[in-house]
């Protein structure tokens, strides 16, 4: 059953939608507006609509990268719901109907239907769905609902009670008969009020599912309601389908996507992002949970209601809160009373440092300074955690304002006259490396909060196998932090002169190529380290989606095999021939300065990010 | 799209013809909306020798959607409510079809009576005492048959429907009311005003 199953051609489905993209590797193209490839995909649609699936077929093997979703517009949707319609019925060799009802009962999973039959047998399966099955026997036109067999010209319609010609009466494949007008009304009542899914024929304890064409042809004077119904037939391919859900964007662009996995951050090619568990903004490698429960501590600040917590209390007489600013417990209110700290009942004012006057709760103080140190335990750090995820937020913000200063740069270099290189490719590749990086550091900081914070995974874990993870954690967070501060300073410092633009350019591309190499790792530590530790409780994380990096990495390699190999420089290099290289400027000059300023953009990158961790931690 | 009113008037026809069926059926003012429909206890059941009136009404899309049933004489049974009279039955639900009619939910209404479904429960209550204790169960819808369906044993009901009348109701209709009332002209008067 695998091989002809709804996987195979979806894969088929999928691997056309990254190669009707394949502009991404076009040298062509000076530089690219949509440069995540495969997933901004706007012209996939009209590409696909000429026969996608023989170019799947001759292409496909090419592109070895697995895509974890895809995304259907309109067009395609129709395409792939008729596809599974086919796959099932010429498996059953039943009606389309038979197939739709059967796919919408077992949402859509082709390999379930074929499956529970298996198991189950035809008829209770059908029965379920709504359907005749074919072993069983037409069943008896219920009482009055008319003669079904017979040569009468006449039939007396159940609903209605009346007597018609019977060219005016439809017979469904259960074998009622009803007049064209019940049949009608009856259709109407049951698409307008949402139920085109399973229209039932009228007979009473029938339940049969009403056949497509002849509803079609029943309703073929009211357009708007065909519509509807078709509408909703097609959207039930999403709307019933586990596996596919619509964009959440606002306005809906009409595309839906299909995941492969649950947890999986989706592109759609309207250009929204986001989560398919949650159809929130995308937070790998932070779970779900954690991200909801993040954004409700950032949203009411219930963090910092511990703040209040750990440093005032509320005065007995009045309720305000109260700070405490000295060394002594007696605090005093605005309001002119006096009350002790620890126990937070109302005291008289004579006191000495350790006691206040004719008040005495040292039973109860060592429990309340432990809470209030708790408290302010929690609360420092939370802050940590929050502070850095802001700044990674904010550093994320200023990527239109980033890409389009590059895009002006490069505008600036095609139009000058020594113009040494008309590929941008890669720092575009660059830039999506950098912002993939800082949303994961970003969500990163949500999930080391969550995860080694002892509340949420507090059964999961002893106190030092937790101080392991978070170390582990820790040191290949701090790794990619370090590279991503020195390409953002980077991309953002002024380009070199012209001749010198091919080391920076490597320089760029050797920085993007271990900003992937440290997100693999760190993504490592979490999936293979510290995940399968909580993996009763179905932690789930989208995977890393670095896969423009993968190209950025493989040409740095091939970059440092090229140079090991001994060969001259990299404007010989064939791996660069899409470069156009003016090498008389290039090579006439002494390559020192270029070194140089290699060096020293080199070492002011690690010490930004040196400062800047510093300031951070 | 209006009710089809042909249908209902051929229903109500052959429902006053097929006497032997033991359902009855009212039709309140002239609308052919609002009618209360009568039937019998069915025998060997604590519902035995009662008459139990439900009131109907029928929606615009009637019948292509179902009718609304309520039951206005108490009765003590697993899907009917005692509070209010609602009735939990498939039929008179998603299970509707539009070749059902009042006759056949009203028969189905007395099949009910036979037979409860306390797994698909109206009123809980009843429910766990019907599992919990069938002859209980029987003896306190027997108690309820007697004090709220026997309607025959309703005192002084002729003075009640000359009260009615005076307040310019048919005679048929308010003796229907009454006797769906068990005798409580109040009751009778919300029935005949629809409420
Ligand atoms: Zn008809
Ligand atoms: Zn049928
Ligand atoms: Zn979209
Ligand atoms: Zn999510
Ligand atoms: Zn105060
Ligand atoms: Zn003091
Ligand atoms: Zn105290």
């Amino acid at each position: 059953m695998g091989e002809g199953g709804d996987d195979d051609w979806f894969e088929d489905y999928d691997t056309d939608m990254s190669n009707a993209s394949g502009g991404a590797s076009d040298p062509g193209s000076p530089h690219q507006e949509h440069s995540d490839g495969g997933d901004s995909a706007s012209s996939s649609g009209d590409d696909a609509d000429d026969g996608y699936q023989e170019r799947a077929a001759a292409e496909g093997s090419t592109d070895q990268r697995k895509r974890l979703y895809t995304v259907i517009d309109r067009a395609n949707l129709r395409r792939m719901q008729d596809e599974a319609l086919t796959q099932v019925q010429s498996i059953l060799g039943c009606s389309s109907t038979t197939a739709r009802a059967l796919l919408i009962f077992f949402s859509w999973d082709a390999e379930t239907v074929l499956g529970t039959l298996a198991e189950r047998g035809q008829e209770e399966v059908y029965k379920r769905a709504g359907l005749l099955s074919q072993a069983e026997e037409v069943p008896q036109a219920c009482g009055d609902a008319g003669a079904a067999a017979g040569s009468s010209d006449e039939v007396t319609c159940g609903v209605c009670m009346c007597e018609g010609p019977r060219q005016e009466a439809t017979t469904m494949e259960c074998g009622h008969t009803f007049c064209n007008t019940c049949w009608r009304e009856h259709l109407r009542i049951s698409i307008s009020e949402g139920l085109s899914r399973r229209l039932k024929c009228m007979a009473a304890g029938c339940g049969v599912v009403c056949e497509e064409p002849k509803v079609k042809k029943l309703l073929k004077d009211n357009p708007p309601l065909v519509a509807k119904y078709e509408q909703t037939l097609l959207e039930s391919y999403v709307d019933d389908n586990k596996r596919v859900r619509w964009c959440p964007s606002v306005p809906h662009c009409g595309n839906a996507i299909r995941s492969k996995e649950l947890h999986c951050e989706v592109d759609c090619t309207c250009g929204q992002a986001f989560c398919f568990a949650c159809c929130g903004v995308q937070h790998s490698p932070a779970t779900c949970e954690m991200q909801s429960e993040w954004q409700k501590c950032v949203k009411d600040g219930s963090e910092t209601s511990s703040w209040l917590n750990a440093n005032t209390k509320p005065c007995p007489k009045c309720s305000k809160p109260v700070e405490k600013n000295g060394g002594c417990n007696l605090v005093l209110c605005r309001c002119g009373q006096a009350f002790c700290w620890l126990c937070g009942q109302g005291t008289g004012r004579q006191h000495t440092w350790t006691n206040i006057e004719g008040h005495s709760c040292g039973a109860y103080k060592e429990e309340a300074e432990a809470r209030a140190d708790e408290a302010q335990r929690s609360l420092k750090r939370y802050l940590h955690y929050l502070t850095r995820y802001e700044a990674n937020l904010m550093a994320s913000r200023l990527e239109p304002a980033l890409r389009q200063e590059c895009e002006s740069r490069v505008d600036t270099q095609m139009q000058s006259v020594v113009t040494s290189m008309s590929d941008f490719t890669w720092l575009n590749e660059a830039l999506d490396q950098l912002f993939l990086a800082r949303k994961c550091m970003t969500y990163s900081y949500i999930f080391a909060y969550y995860m080694f914070g002892q509340t949420m995974f507090k059964e999961d874990f002893t106190p030092e196998t937790n101080a392991i993870n978070q170390a582990l954690f820790e040191d290949k967070q701090g790794q990619l932090e370090m590279e991503v501060e020195r390409l953002s300073h980077l991309l953002e410092s002024p380009w070199p002169l012209s001749h010198q633009m091919m080391e920076r350019r490597m320089a760029v591309i050797n920085l993007a190529a271990n900003i992937d190499v440290r997100l693999r790792k760190l993504y490592e530590v979490i999936e293979c380290d510290i995940v399968p530790q909580v993996a009763s409780r179905g932690v789930g994380i989208a995977p890393y989606k670095g896969k423009h990096a993968e190209a950025a990495g493989d040409s740095a390699q091939e970059i440092y095999r090229q140079a090991a190999a001994g060969e001259p420089g990299p404007s010989n290099s064939s791996l660069l021939s899409s470069d156009v290289v003016d090498l008389t400027a290039a090579d006439s000059d002494d390559d020192r300065p270029g070194a140089r300023a290699k060096g020293k953009g080199r070492a002011e990158a690690a010490n930004t990010g040196r400062s800047k961790r510093k300031a951070g931690s | 799209m209006p009710m089809d009113v042909g249908r209902v008037q051929k229903e109500i026809r052959d429902i006053e013809r097929d006497r032997a069926s033991g359902v009855t059926i009212e039709v309140q003012g002239n609308s052919l909306q609002k009618m209360i429909g009568c039937l019998k206890g069915p025998s060997d059941t604590p519902f035995e020798g009662g008459t139990f009136y439900v009131n109907i009404e029928l929606d615009d899309q009637y019948p292509f959607v179902p009718p609304k049933m309520r039951f206005i004489t108490k009765v003590w049974h697993p899907n009917i409510s005692s509070a209010n009279g609602a009735i939990c039955l498939d039929i008179l639900k998603d299970q509707w079809s539009p070749a059902l009619t009042l006759k056949t939910a009203l028969l189905s209404l007395q099949a009910l009576l036979s037979s409860p479904q306390p797994d698909d429960p109206q009123d809980a209550v009843v429910a766990r005492q019907y599992l919990g204790s069938l002859p209980e169960y029987r003896q306190t819808a027997k108690q309820w048959t007697d004090t709220y369906a026997h309607t025959q044993q309703v005192v002084g009901l002729e003075a009640k429907v000359q009260q009615i009348v005076e307040m310019g109701f048919e005679r048929e209709q308010a003796v229907v009311a009454l006797r769906a009332a068990a005798g409580d002209e109040n009751q009778a008067m919300e029935i005949l005003l629809g409420a």
